[in-house]
């Protein structure tokens, strides 16, 4: 950069974080080509650093990244879209796992008749997933429960189902379910490497386009009102709570779709995926990538999940505390995350370089 | 024992679960009601007074007096969130939603380095049981009903007539006017979130003797004094007694059958619907 | 039947009518007025109609057919539109945007919103274009809404409602906070969608009831006081006594 006093760049760097725009962010329109291209480049680029770090294991590690920023690419269309901040996420990303560790062990004799293919499995765990969404959105949308009233509910939820799980044998009591088969379809099963990294970052992917394509409709434009204000928008004829039980199927099947990859990824389930830790860990992938924006989750949770891969030396109590931290330093600065800064600095070089255009300084 | 003892042993014990109910969910919904603040650390501002307690018990003080000081050390941390960090954020409910989070995390974790994860033990003021229906009843649970009593009048009445309680009326009416008025509206916010906090702490340590006091203790007292938040209503101080009576009159119920998991998962279910058919809480008036 | 009848409609709060047997009936598109002094249930009635409060006594007709169990998003997607009195926009997006909004929502099909309306990439922008030209918000079509003048603010409430391409529009106080430049081009506004439009306007300003409306309602201490034309309304007795209307200082036609 040409040269920049210490005080001007801090000045400056404040000017980028500013205030919030909290729940009246714009989200861009970008288009769901560009969108899913940086997702699938940042995922490669994920699993080429780790593999050149850590070998094998670092690229199923780089896996087990994509796959909670799967979890946080749900999280966002519900926390990020919809607007309404889920502390229960875990529920969904739960049941998807789950629902393939039942389906593909034979767990569940009344559904035997659907075989032990993964992906039975898989679709199982997305639509049990899917279906608890709507559920759950349908009780609630409907009881007009929102904000803070929202978050209190989805959290009793998770922590409750949690800790039902794990009284229960169904769902491994308090050692979880091991044993769980990997994906494959036919023959062909993956287990692992290179492979597993290539179908969650493709999944990844073609889920961040249709995500995007789909909040680029109409649809979208009325998710960002109901988000915005909801009661104008039912003045103006909005059915709000049905949108409302849509955005939340389709977060939870997300997160399920993440739950199904993780079970089959590290092939144990254990019940404290139903919980809060998931569950609030999610939110802080989202808040610390950037909400509304898709690809933000995805960075934020592979760097919060590295970040503590590489402090794991260090007692988990000071992870724990650091996170708390970050959120308390995310939320009184202000901004969007990592992508928010990123836009924001982008749109202050540009506007830097619109002024000045005769000067013989060079553009950076 | 005869079956009508039985059953007044059992409602007098689920009076006790009320009460401590009552006393672990007021501070709340001070906050909750007045501030459109939820404290997600509340929790852990119960747990802090349950460690206060411990830690004074060790040095010889009565814990009696133990949870007096309980009270004072977390109105102190309330007071210090409430001015240094939610006093920052101007009004985003759902950031200071995310910043009390953050808050019980660090509180959490800052504990269990000090403390370790290990449970603690408190020892409870006073000893020995009273016959009670014939059998005997613990004194000290007798105790914290009596003084839950006590507090929780205290509490309404003190938000109901004093100039105080006036101010905290007007600016949760209307902030603006209030202020406008020559209400010191943030003196009311940090105020009325330095009680709640204290009622919390409080309620730590009255608890002690009765649970294992360990860091994540807070999460439980969260989730229970938020349902009972929802189930009463909010804005209404005896909508929270009402809820809690509700909640902690079902999950009494429901435990004497069941494991009382499945007793918070059922509890759970019925302030689901409750809040469906009725949003405003059974005992507000819309 | 007429597009709008209300019946016997009251409405109490505590102990408090602030509706009490209101009748009142408006003839497909014409403008009708509604005027009173403060507090005599103007506002009240369009809430009532909108279905952001139900009635204690009465009910509220739309081409005969009874709203008392409509929602107001159902009420919306009948044919009626509101502006409120208090601005309540999007403010975080854009004008287009808004008006957007106002176009689409009340689409309650996903297979509409997603597949239909006209391309996927949203209203097209002749629609949008031709809203923000009739409100004469063209220029700033791509400005937050937050950041617009008062003024400009009521004439995309309006653009807003007018997308939602309704029969009966509601328009409460319209030229609130506006001078006498803008009061005439709303003035302007409202005749045009005369006829095509029926408009029920709640109004201080003298000038402009007379200027648009065909007949107007007085309302007092929330009963009907009287029903006419602008000029057998303006010389009643009872409506001066009732209050002085602001018109008569500013003659601006």
């Amino acid at each position: 950069m040409a040269s920049l006093g210490s005080s001007r760049l801090r000045r400056g760097i404040a000017g980028l974080i500013g205030p919030s725009d909290g729940e009246g962010a714009r989200r861009s329109k970008e288009r769901p080509f560009a969108l899913a291209s940086k997702t699938l480049l940042f995922a490669a680029a994920v699993g080429v650093a780790s593999f050149f770090w850590g070998g094998r294991g670092g690229v199923d590690q780089a896996t087990l990244w994509l796959i909670f920023g799967m979890l946080a690419v749900g999280v966002d269309v519900w926390w990020g879209y919809a607007g309404l901040l889920s502390f229960g996420h875990g529920v969904f990303f739960g049941l998807g796992a789950f629902g393939y560790a039942w389906i593909t062990t034979g767990s569940l004799p009344w559904f035997s008749f659907l075989g032990q293919t993964p992906l039975a499995g898989a679709l199982f765990g997305v639509v049990a997933a899917t279906a608890m969404g709507a559920l759950v959105a349908y009780f609630l949308s409907y009881g007009r429960v929102t904000g803070a009233y929202f978050c209190i509910v989805t959290m009793a939820l998770s922590f409750l189902l949690a800790a039902l799980a794990q009284g229960t044998p169904l769902f491994g009591g308090f050692t979880g379910l091991g044993g769980v088969p990997p994906l494959g379809i036919g023959r062909f099963s993956s287990s692992g490497g290179a492979a597993m990294l290539a179908i969650v970052a493709v999944t990844l992917t073609v889920a961040v386009y249709l995500l995007r394509w789909l909040l680029n409709t109409n649809l979208g434009r009325v998710i960002d009102g109901s988000r915005e204000n909801e009661t104008r928008i039912e003045y103006l004829g909005a059915n709000v709570p049905k949108l409302r039980v849509m955005m939340m199927a389709l977060s939870a099947a997300v997160s399920g779709l993440a739950g199904v990859f993780f079970a089959a990824h590290s092939g144990y389930v254990s019940s404290d995926l139903l919980g809060m830790g998931i569950s609030t860990e999610a939110v802080i992938w989202v808040a610390v990538g950037g909400r509304m924006t898709l690809i933000g989750p995805v960075i934020g949770a592979v760097a919060v999940r590295a970040a503590g891969y590489a402090l794991s030396g260090v007692a988990t109590s000071f992870w724990q505390l650091f996170l708390g931290l970050v959120i308390v330093i995310l939320v009184l600065v202000g901004g969007n995350g990592i992508v928010g800064l990123g836009r924001a600095t982008t749109g202050w070089i540009r506007g830097k370089m619109a002024k000045k255009p005769a000067v013989g300084k060079a553009p950076t | 024992m005869s079956d009508t003892q039985v059953i007044l042993l059992q409602l007098l014990n689920t009076l006790v679960t009320i009460g401590v109910l009552v006393l672990a969910s007021l501070g709340l919904a001070i906050i909750f009601g007045l501030m459109d603040v939820l404290n997600m650390a509340h929790g852990e501002f119960i747990m802090l007074g349950g460690y206060t307690v411990v830690v004074t018990s060790t040095w010889g003080v009565n814990p009696w007096v133990g949870a007096i000081l309980a009270a004072g050390v977390v109105a102190l941390v309330g007071v210090a969130v409430e001015r240094g960090l939610l006093g920052r954020l101007s009004g985003r409910p759902l950031d200071a939603l995310l910043l009390t989070w953050g808050l019980a995390l660090i509180l959490r974790m800052l504990i269990q380095v000090i403390f370790g994860a290990a449970p603690r033990t408190a020892v409870a003021p006073v000893v020995g049981a009273v016959s009670v229906f014939g059998t005997p009843f613990p004194l000290y649970k007798l105790c914290v009903l009596g003084l839950t009593i006590v507090v929780t009048i205290a509490v309404l009445l003190l938000f109901r007539y004093p100039t105080f309680g006036m101010k905290v009326r007007a600016t949760l009416q209307d902030r603006e006017m209030a202020a406008c008025l020559g209400v010191k509206v943030r003196n009311v916010y940090t105020i009325s979130f330095a009680i709640g906090s204290a009622l919390a702490g409080f309620a730590g340590a009255l608890l002690a003797p009765f649970i294992s006091v360990n860091p994540n203790l807070g999460g439980t007292y969260l989730v229970n004094g938020f349902m009972t938040v929802i189930v009463g209503g909010l804005g209404s101080l005896i909508g929270t007694v009402g809820g809690s009576a509700v909640i902690g009159g079902a999950q009494g119920a429901i435990a004497s059958f069941a494991s009382s998991v499945y007793a918070q998962v059922i509890v759970l279910a019925i302030a689901i619907v409750v809040v469906r058919i009725r949003p405003q809480g059974i005992f507000t008036r819309r | 039947m007429s597009i709008l009848e209300a019946r016997d409609l009251g409405i109490r709060f505590g102990g408090l009518w602030a509706l009490k047997g209101v009748n009142l009936s408006l003839t497909d598109g014409e403008v009708h007025g509604l005027i009173g002094p403060n507090g005599s249930g103007k506002s009240t009635f369009f809430h009532l109609v909108v279905g952001r409060f139900a009635p204690t006594t009465g009910e509220v007709l739309y081409r005969g057919k009874a709203l008392t169990r409509l929602s107001p998003s159902q009420r919306a997607r009948l044919g009626i539109a509101i502006k409120f009195q208090i601005t309540s926009l999007f403010e975080g997006l854009t004008v287009a945007e808004n008006i957007e909004i106002g176009i689409v929502g009340r689409q309650t099909s996903m297979r509409q919103l997603v597949w239909g309306g006209s391309g996927r990439g949203g209203p097209s922008r002749e629609d949008n274009d031709e809203l923000l030209e009739l409100v004469g918000l063209q220029d700033r079509r791509n400005d937050l809404a937050g950041n617009l003048s008062h003024g400009q603010k009521q004439w995309l409430e309006i653009g807003m409602a007018l997308a939602t391409d309704p029969e009966l529009l509601l328009l409460d106080e319209p030229t609130s906070g506006m001078g006498t430049e803008e009061t005439r081009k709303t003035a302007e506004l409202v005749l045009r969608l005369k006829g095509s439009r029926t408009i029920l306007v709640i109004e201080h300003d003298m000038a402009f009831v007379r200027q648009v409306a065909d007949s107007i309602t007085v309302l007092s201490k929330g009963e009907v006081l009287t029903e006419g034309t602008y000029e057998s309304v303006k010389d009643d007795q009872r409506v001066i006594e009732a209050y002085l209307g602001k018109g008569r200082v500013r003659d601006a036609s």
